[in-house]
């Protein structure tokens, strides 16, 4: 196994080891995933709130900033920038917190991080009309 | 002097027009929240931004004074989908249309954030408000910008900043300045000779 296996490998801890949080994605076509490839739940590593400058203004703004890594081969199908996925993840930092639906669209880019083996998903708060 | 009539009028005439569109602050936060920002609770924020004092426009008693207010307009929106798919028995034709119908947060606050302008521009360039609600005569009423900041770059609700300056001119009187609330500083009883009184 070279270094580069390694570092893959090793998401499994990182990404999906102890400070994991269950996700559930859905694609354009509607197919649910809340599995990955193998069989096991569905996880990543979710982060929330953080606080922004305005860079027009320079002003301090609070803003939900929720984002989501998760193992690129853990994943059946991998949303690819432009697309628009539902993406549900825990409202509060612990495993058993109800999910909560979240957006991601065209408006803010995947980051992919092809590199290492991950893939950041940006997420857009979602409103029911 | 007048300019803080002139701002209390206007912070009133737009919080008296609000309802329930935006939200109006008389002065500057040092910083938002983008959740508190969201819909209809748009940020509408007045303030006094600057003033030009033209030399030859008045004595040492009094001045014209060409008044800059500045409205600061902040609106966030997040993204919209149909309220059946996020049921959880919701079938995947069903998901599949809901999430290609989905509108984006950009868009929404792009139009959200062009509907306060609308709004907030109708108010005060009302002909009802040529004097910005103030008791006394002002002149030269006149919104002379309007600027749309870029997106902030992150977050799961888009945030939208701009301004809007509001420009007025009044004549300032300079009256001089009457100071604090004096305490009391001596008290006693001053006694005089009989003598002395008569």
């Amino acid at each position: 196994m070279n270094l580069r296996d390694r570092n893959e490998k090793l998401l499994e801890k990182s990404i999906e080891g102890n400070f994991r949080l269950p996700v559930v994605l859905i694609d354009p076509d509607g197919v649910v995933y809340d599995h990955t490839v193998d069989g096991r739940p569905l996880c990543g590593l979710v982060l929330y709130d953080s606080k922004l400058l305005n860079p027009e203004t320079g002003e301090g703004m609070m803003v939900p900033y929720e984002r989501v890594t998760m193992r690129r081969s853990s994943l059946a199908r991998l949303p690819l920038s432009g697309e628009k996925w539902i993406v549900k993840i825990p409202s509060h930092p612990t495993p058993d917190s109800p999910l909560v639906a979240y957006a991601i669209t065209p408006t803010r880019p995947i980051s992919h991080g092809r590199s290492i083996g991950y893939i950041t998903l940006y997420l857009t708060q979602l409103e029911a009309k | 002097m007048r300019f803080r009539d002139i701002k209390k009028s206007l912070i009133d005439l737009l919080g008296n027009a609000a309802q329930d569109r935006y939200q109006v602050v008389g002065f500057q936060r040092q910083g938002k929240s983008a959740e508190e920002v969201k819909g209809n609770n748009r940020l509408v924020q007045v303030y006094y931004s600057e003033g030009d004092f033209p030399r030859k426009s008045g004595t040492n008693a009094f001045a014209k004074h060409l008044i800059t207010f500045r409205i600061d307009l902040t609106v966030s929106a997040p993204a919209v989908i149909s309220q059946s798919v996020l049921s959880t028995n919701a079938q995947a034709n069903d998901l599949a249309l809901a999430i290609s119908q989905m509108q984006e947060s950009a868009a929404i606050a792009d139009e959200s954030w062009d509907e306060i302008v609308d709004i907030i521009i109708q108010i005060i360039m009302d002909a009802r408000a040529l004097d910005l609600g103030c008791q006394f005569p002002i002149a030269d009423r006149w919104i002379s910008h309007v600027k749309k900041d870029q997106p902030i770059s992150q977050g799961s609700l888009i945030v939208i900043t701009g301004m809007m300056a509001v420009t007025c001119s009044i004549d300032e009187q300079f009256s001089g300045d009457i100071g604090g609330q004096c305490s009391d500083l001596l008290t006693a009883d001053i006694k005089l000779d009989e003598e002395v009184v008569e």
